[in-house]
């Protein structure tokens, strides 16, 4: 596994984090885009879109991004560092554009959310395992 | 039920007082006056809404003495309270466009009055404004006028009654960047076709989104050998030749002028000079090589840094140009650059 | 390949002891349709409601809408690789109950969304109040898993559809419609001087509550590939989307595709309709790379002159869509995309979460995020109580009154990305 999962899905944790690099942070999805800007700006790119699913920022509190180092020889990246930084600017404008937040957290919906996060992420991953 | 008030702004030709000559006439309250256009405005509105005084100012003196001319402005404004505020139609006249849209965009900002002007879409008024007030798109002469002032009344009533303002492309107002929702007549598919029938056919078609600001140029690879190039000048900022033969309009240019450089090392007060209007000129006037770097070039051409500077160098004045225009003195520049073999240039503004 | 659509109008639906079509109703008894769905024992029970265009009637939240049809000639049956063999369709004879439709409903997560007003002001923006709705909606079993639910409520759309599907395989249609794809070269020959268009589709593709089939397959797994048209009109593609009511394609609009209608009303006339491109819109960045480069690779080996790409969903497929619209122009194709807009409620935020030059041409089904107030309605098919928690609610949603203030993102069909409603903005 040469790539990161930056996430603050709990549910992703539990899933991936035997088997895989999990970082995991319990914040706010906007600063899962500005931790991922940082490793983009520190030599990583991004390998899946950061407003994956149709779910929206006013609703979903998850984020969980794959990340990796540039590549090497022999390797290759879908995005350079530069267009994921772009990707990941565009996401925060994308954030920006919902200003009526969600209040209701209960339980239950909490739990919705991250089944649906934990699925999207997963479809990155096994391709990413590919 | 009461009318609605108006107050109408227009400049001094449409006032019937004088063209150009009189362009420097300062503003002028006209309480209980319906003057120029205003007459088929009023006719327009019927009894729904009346004209309640009229100013008119020079379109010279407005734009060269903003500052007081607005303040007077907005102060009658502000005592006459009207429904609505209406400047212009201002068709394809620069100066009074900008002068239109600056009044009605202040009026609208200042005293929180519903205001309004129209305008040909080429005016510089109409790009500088376009987002602050409704703009209503009207042709670049006063031939036409009829079809103006209907345009602009139907939407004055709507928007004073406080009924809800639809799509621009459904109320005739230039687009303000704020997308409104609409029903179309055709389903979405059927527009995709025939767009797609248009656009194979190499016929005009209008997108229904236009992409966000690309009006970007990719930079040109740099210069390999800078030892033996041409370079030139070209600048907006006005820098023409003693006395300005071209006569270059200090806003709203409507021309560009090419200029000889062949001996000249360093630009001076006796030779040079600037025409544009949207900057304090003494330090230009002084010594335009402030603006127009020949001085520097020349040292550079000594020094064997670059190869030459070109012999003739271009200059119009961006101060309101409108856009279109701009665009086409650039490519006409570039082509005539082009065929006199020059490889690079630098661009100044003010 | 030639396609026949046999369209039998329907004018009402009734409950009745028998379940039959006579004279364009629709009788139905719902102890016929119960076993139908509960034959998965994952679900534990069905309500089945009337809904008609004009009543007070709100149904939420809505799942899938679906078109009852039943093939009667040609290969195949209804929804290949999904409840019937996986053969090739898009040729023979189908029937299809045209003025109705299946809708499935209920909340598989606790945000699940869409909204059909049947009169009021919502109706307006929805297609589906349009059309006389046979709602189901579905119980599961205890602790049954999204996925699970998500699956099995859409099969179960899927089989109650193709039941009342049956009950028109011996009636005559109202009237018929022939569309027929020919050959590359056949195409070339019969119509020598006509631009040579295609037609690219875009299906939403990311995982649970974001995905599309075809002929029973997670489309995600696909690369890009051609398809005769008539094969999604004749249901080779499903929904299983859940998410973003306004621009989720339901099956209802993979079968009654409107891109590939008006296409084929202009074929051999103006142009020569070619074939549909089918692509997806993952969510890995490399599949959104490779995926893009091969649908310009087929438009260029097509010889195609001109595409319509239609897109579903929101945010990264503005990526997909700007990917493929960039790589199809630089073959040399022209391209006109269909989209709808999220510029924020007062309208002045960017529309698209990508951008390009190369995007010239573009129609849009509107801004998203625009609010509209939605009137009490006297009866609610479904559930109400999800409603502060859908995209383009907020807290005061449920109004006092009881009527809702939401964006338009909610409602079922608002800002369709394949151009299905009237819908626009500027």
């Amino acid at each position: 596994m040469d790539y990161t999962i930056l996430t603050n899905n709990p549910k992703v944790n539990e899933k991936f984090g035997d088997s895989h690099r999990v970082s995991f942070y319990d914040v706010p999805a906007e600063s899962i885009l500005s931790i991922a800007a940082d490793m983009i700006d520190s030599g990583c790119v991004l390998l899946n879109h950061p407003l994956y699913g149709s779910v929206k920022p006013n609703e979903t509190p998850y984020k969980s991004l794959l990340l990796k180092k540039k590549a090497g020889t022999y390797t290759w990246d879908a995005v350079s560092s530069d267009e994921s930084r772009e990707l990941i600017n565009k996401a925060i404008t994308a954030y920006n554009k919902f200003t009526h937040k969600k209040e209701d957290t209960s339980h239950d919906l909490l739990l919705d959310y991250q089944v649906v996060d934990l699925s999207l992420l997963a479809s990155a991953a096994e391709a990413a395992d590919e | 039920m009461a009318k609605y008030k108006v107050v109408h702004y227009i400049n001094q030709f449409f006032a019937g007082i004088g063209g150009e000559e009189k362009a420097d006439i300062p503003a002028e309250l006209y309480k209980g006056e319906v003057i120029g256009p205003g007459t088929a405005f009023a006719a327009g509105f019927g009894d729904e809404a009346e004209i309640i005084a009229t100013i008119v100012c020079g379109d010279s003196y407005f734009n060269e003495n903003i500052d007081k001319a607005k303040a007077e402005i907005l102060g009658w404004v502000k005592d006459l309270a009207p429904d609505l505020f209406i400047a212009g139609p201002a068709f394809n006249a620069g100066r009074y466009g900008v002068a239109c849209g600056t009044i009605a965009s202040a009026v609208a900002e200042e005293l929180g009055i519903k205001a309004m002007t129209g305008m040909y879409v080429e005016n510089p008024g109409a790009d500088m404004y376009k987002d602050k007030v409704y703009i209503l798109e009207t042709k670049d002469s006063a031939a036409g006028m009829r079809d103006a002032v209907k345009k602009m009344t139907a939407f004055a009533l709507k928007y004073v009654k406080g009924e809800k303002i639809g799509a621009s492309s459904q109320e005739g107002y230039m687009n303000n960047g704020v997308r409104v929702n609409f029903f179309e007549e055709e389903r979405g598919s059927k527009r995709a076709v025939n767009m797609l029938l248009a656009k194979l056919a190499d016929k005009p078609f209008t997108t229904e989104y236009p992409m966000p600001d690309f009006d970007r140029v990719a930079p040109n690879p740099a210069v390999k050998d800078m030892a033996h190039a041409t370079i030139a000048l070209v600048t907006s900022g006005g820098i023409v030749v003693k006395g300005n033969p071209d006569h270059i309009e200090s806003s709203s240019a409507s021309k560009y002028g090419e200029y000889s450089l062949a001996g000249v090392t360093d630009l001076d007060e006796n030779t040079f000079e600037t025409a544009h209007g949207g900057y304090d000129p003494v330090y230009a006037n002084q010594d335009a090589d402030r603006v127009l770097p020949v001085d520097v070039l020349r040292d550079l051409e000594k020094e064997g840094v670059i190869g030459k500077l070109h012999e003739k160098f271009y200059a119009t004045v961006g101060n309101g140009t409108a856009v279109a225009s701009a665009k086409k003195y650039g490519a006409e520049i570039g082509q005539k650059l082009k065929a006199d073999g020059v490889d690079a240039v630098i661009l100044t503004s003010t | 390949m030639r396609l026949e659509i046999g369209k039998i109008n329907i004018t009402d639906i009734r409950f009745a002891e028998n379940s039959k079509i006579e004279n364009g109703v629709l009788f139905v008894n719902p102890e016929d349709l119960k076993p139908v769905v509960l034959e998965d024992e994952k679900l534990k029970d069905v309500v089945f409601e009337i809904a008609k265009p004009g009543e007070s009637v709100r149904i939420t939240p809505v799942k899938d809408v679906i078109e009852p049809r039943v093939k009667v000639e040609g290969k195949g049956g209804i929804f290949p690789g999904m409840i019937s063999k996986v053969d090739t369709v898009g040729s023979g004879k189908t029937l299809a109950l045209k003025g109705m439709a299946v809708v499935t409903a209920g909340k598989i997560v606790g945000f699940q969304e869409g909204i059909i007003d049947m009169s009021g002001p919502g109706a307006d923006y929805t297609p589906f109040s349009k059309t006389i709705n046979l709602c189901m909606v579905c119980e599961p079993v205890e602790d049954l898993k999204q996925h699970d639910y998500e699956k099995a409520v859409r099969m179960a759309g899927f089989r109650v559809a193709a039941k009342i599907g049956e009950l028109a395989r011996d009636i005559k249609p109202d009237e018929t419609d022939v569309f027929e794809t020919c050959g590359i070269k056949e195409g070339i020959e019969k119509y020598p001087d006509l631009p040579r268009v295609g037609y690219v589709s875009m299906l939403q593709t990311q995982g649970l509550l974001h995905d599309t089939y075809v002929y029973g397959v997670d489309a995600k797994k696909i690369i890009p590939t051609i398809i005769s048209p008539t094969e999604a009109m004749d249901g080779a593609i499903v929904s299983g989307n859940c998410v973003s009511a306004c621009d989720k394609n339901p099956t209802y609009v993979h079968q009654n595709n409107p891109v590939i209608e008006d296409l084929f009303a202009q074929h051999g006339k103006t142009i020569n309709f070619v074939c549909q491109i089918i692509t997806n819109e993952n969510v890995y960045l490399a599949d959104k790379e490779r995926s893009s480069n091969m649908t310009a690779k087929l438009c260029r080996m097509l010889d195609l002159d001109g595409v319509i790409v239609t897109q579903e969903g929101f945010g990264n497929p503005d990526t997909d869509l700007i990917m493929n619209c960039k790589k199809i122009e630089a073959e040399g194709v022209k391209t006109v995309i269909v989209t709808d807009e999220y510029a924020g409620r007062d309208g002045k935020s960017q529309s698209l979460a990508d951008a390009d030059p190369a995007a010239d041409a573009v129609v849009t089904g509107g801004n998203a995020n625009e609010v509209i107030i939605l009137p009490k309605l006297d009866k609610v098919i479904g559930m109400l109580d999800y409603v502060n928690l859908i995209a383009g609610a907020s807290d005061k949603t449920l109004r006092e009154d009881g009527s809702l203030e939401v964006e338009l993102q909610v409602i079922t069909g608002a800002t369709n990305e394949m151009g299905f409603g009237k819908l626009s903005a500027r």
